[in-house]
């Protein structure tokens, strides 16, 4: 009783308003220590006692209000070589020790020491990294030997970690780390270390890198294990142009979310296709290749083919009915990947799209065929990128690249540039043909690109004196029409 | 660089150190905010009038509630609300009457505890059955208490109406966010204007140090109730 109340009386001073615990030198070291003795006093009278287990882990949050980050680390250390709740301690020794900078040079070996050197080697690009220590240097590392004896397989590990994150030196890597990739199945570590030596044949352009990451796929069975080597598998065929390989029935890679980057940012005409028909693929990659084959073809010229494989267009589907339950599935980025891509209710842009009343449009079919035998046509160039707008297509995300490396970082198999509205109505308002009343609406479009906030939507670009050209032009020659009444701003 | 040395630099034209542009959002603009978990108390919160503090959340397969924050807030000044993050609406029966009792302690601490905010992830086409959860839940908090839900800004580009107006009835605002983890979310401008008919007092969420410009339909929106700032630590903004 008597530390439970020294206990409160040390946090009550150790917390802001906020909740927040103070930085350490404005806590009061004499409050802690107090409540530090009475626990390890219980504990010495009655070592068994009803609150013994209790008190003992009591003494780490004394030990946490003290910023005593070695007597954590000591705690953490064993309690992680026999973890009765792994989940819960990993969790304390997260936010208790591993979240600020001394907490890392506590960590003591091997286990607890590996997990801080790891974190230390992770680089600082990219906001949504936590903390994670300072950099970790190799001669730090050789220092640590002694706490790894007994460890070899963890800590020549970790050397080859610093050597790849660190250096780059693929060579020092692969001499670290023999093959042993034919295995029925691994360990975590041992998965680890064969993921880092084709990371190094990767990055010394072995040409039997591919054929390693092969070889590990049958044994890669452990959690997480396939994904991986999935994903080197899918860059080898990104760039050796075997994109059909890699979107083939039969390819090793079976991940969706890996499958949909191809599709998406990746494949050509010919092989969205070939996908948006292939009678075994599964229906969301057949219909993200028929959305994404659709949508390319219109925004790229390719009207003809627009035409004849609109045919693809499976039914309607139903409506959806609502899900049972509402839990996010384990795997968030899963998850985020599976919101990006489409379902057969966004193919509805091409069955039954928005219409704009009072732009003289007719349906996509008919401005589609009469964009293929007037591709120059400015009516149905306008119709198009009204259908453009109203199909909400502006923001469609693939053909920006997914990231600067990896898997999806290069430009999609098309050829052509990505459509720009802004691009259009520019040009049509250089085309002397242009009726009246679609240059009205051309002016309107090109202005509110850049509604309602002065940020541009439709890609390209015009500055704002090019804006306020358009603005007044749209008020002074077309006074009449509702497009000028209703246009209040040109941002 | 700090914000000042800039200034003055660049008025003497003398170093290429980069002031914010101008549409970056800076948490003294504004008088609402988030605090998280794990977040640092900043200077700025001295001139909050209403805060919205992170308490605990819900998670794990049924949901069980976590504490996250150390200690009970004892802030004088400002409008509190507690908030819950939830990973999911499966929660174990205990989870309700623990977030009662928060509430109580929170109040006991001596803070102007105006209500609950429940931040969760509602899919667009799932507003209906969130609608449902809703109302269950705030007809077991305490008189005086009022419901607040982050939304997304999805819903008022493709929610249905009949659904919207659904929560009306039973949430007292919606704080409608613009970003996703800690970076605004490009063409939150288009989405915004359509907020015209949101049937549901709102506020706008906003990521500090993100961007934020301000769309002039916003203000004479009479729905329209601020703004609110999550707050990020320094190294991560």
């Amino acid at each position: 009783m008597t530390a439970r109340t020294r206990l409160n009386a040390a946090q009550d001073a150790l917390f802001d308003e906020y909740g927040y615990m103070v930085e350490a030198d404005q806590r009061d070291p004499a409050k802690a220590a107090a409540a530090d003795a009475s626990l390890r006093y219980y504990l010495s009278a009655y070592p068994n006692g009803r609150y013994a287990d209790s008190a003992r882990g009591l003494l780490r949050r004394t030990a946490w209000f003290a910023g005593n980050d070695a007597a954590l680390a000591r705690d953490y250390a064993a309690m992680l070589t026999k973890p009765a709740e792994p989940v819960r301690v990993i969790e304390e020794l997260d936010t208790k020790l591993l979240d600020h900078d001394k907490g890392y040079q506590a960590a003591t070996g091997p286990l607890l020491l590996a997990v801080a050197d790891l974190q230390r080697l992770r680089s600082s690009v990219g906001e949504e990294q936590p903390y994670h220590g300072s950099g970790l240097s190799r001669a730090e590392l050789e220092r640590q030997r002694p706490q790894f004896a007994g460890r070899d397989d963890l800590y020549t590990y970790l050397l080859a970690a610093e050597a790849l994150y660190n250096r780059s030196a693929a060579a020092d890597v692969l001499a670290l780390i023999p093959d042993a990739v034919h295995q029925s199945r691994f360990t975590t570590l041992q998965f680890s270390r064969q993921v880092l030596r084709g990371l190094a044949l990767d990055m010394s352009g072995d040409p039997n890198a591919y054929r390693f990451w092969l070889s590990l796929l049958p044994g890669a069975t452990g959690p997480n294990q396939r994904g991986a080597v999935e994903l080197a598998i899918a860059q080898h065929e990104e760039k050796r142009g075997s994109l059909d390989r890699l979107l083939a029935d039969t390819s090793p890679v079976r991940t969706p979310a890996l499958r949909r980057i191809a599709i998406a940012h990746l494949a050509g005409p010919d092989l969205l296709r070939a996908r948006a028909a292939a009678p075994r693929a599964a229906t969301d990659e057949r219909e993200l290749a028929l959305y994404v084959l659709l949508t390319r073809q219109l925004g790229r010229g390719r009207y003809a083919d627009f035409l004849r494989d609109v045919a693809l267009l499976p039914p309607a589907p139903p409506q959806p009915h609502a899900e049972q339950t509402y839990r996010l599935p384990p795997d968030r980025e899963q998850e985020e990947l599976e919101e990006a891509a489409v379902t057969s209710g966004d193919l509805a842009i091409f069955r039954t799209p928005r219409k704009e009343p009072g732009t003289g449009c007719p349906d996509l079919r008919a401005t589609a065929t009469r964009l293929t035998a007037a591709p120059a046509d400015p009516h149905a160039r306008l119709c198009l990128a009204e259908w453009w707008r109203l199909s909400d297509l502006d923001y469609f995300p693939f053909d920006q690249p997914l990231a600067e490396t990896g898997l999806g970082s290069g430009p999609p198999r098309w050829p052509g540039q990505p459509y720009s509205r802004l691009l259009v109505y520019q040009s049509l308002l250089a085309d002397a043909r242009l009726t009246p009343e679609d240059r009205a609406y051309t002016l309107y479009r090109a202005v509110w690109c850049f509604g309602p906030s002065g940020i541009n939507s439709c890609g390209g670009d015009a500055p704002k004196a090019q804006r306020r050209i358009w603005f007044t032009e749209l008020k002074t020659r077309f006074p009449q029409s509702r497009w000028a009444r209703s246009l209040k701003y040109h941002w | 660089m700090t914000r000042h040395a800039c200034a003055l630099a660049a008025a003497l034209l003398l170093s290429s150190c980069n002031p914010l542009p101008a549409d970056t959002v800076r948490a003294e603009d504004h008088e609402a905010f988030w605090l998280w978990a794990g977040v640092r108390p900043q200077p700025v919160l001295a001139r909050a009038h209403t805060l919205y503090i992170l308490d605990g959340e819900v998670a794990g397969e049924p949901g069980r509630y976590t504490v996250l924050r150390a200690t009970i807030p004892r802030v004088r000044g400002p409008e509190l609300w507690l908030t819950v993050r939830l990973e999911t609406l499966a929660w174990q029966p205990q989870v309700r009457p623990a977030i009662l009792r928060r509430l109580t302690d929170w109040r006991a601490a001596g803070g102007r505890v105006g209500g609950v905010q429940l931040d969760f992830d509602a899919r667009t086409r799932h507003l209906g059955d969130y609608a449902a959860f809703l109302r269950s839940f705030r007809a077991a908090l305490p008189p005086g208490t009022r419901l607040s839900v982050t939304g997304l800004m999805d819903w008022s580009a493709h929610g249905d109406s009949a659904q919207l107006r659904s929560l009306a009835g039973i949430v007292d605002e919606v704080a409608i966010q613009t970003y996703q983890g800690r970076s605004t979310i490009p063409g939150y401008d288009r989405y915004l204007a359509r907020l015209g008919g949101f049937p549901i007092p709102f506020r706008i969420g906003l990521v500090q140090g993100g961007e934020w410009r301000q769309p002039a339909a916003l203000a004479r929106n009479p729905a329209y109730r601020g703004t609110v700032v999550f707050l990020l630590n320094p190294e991560r903004r």
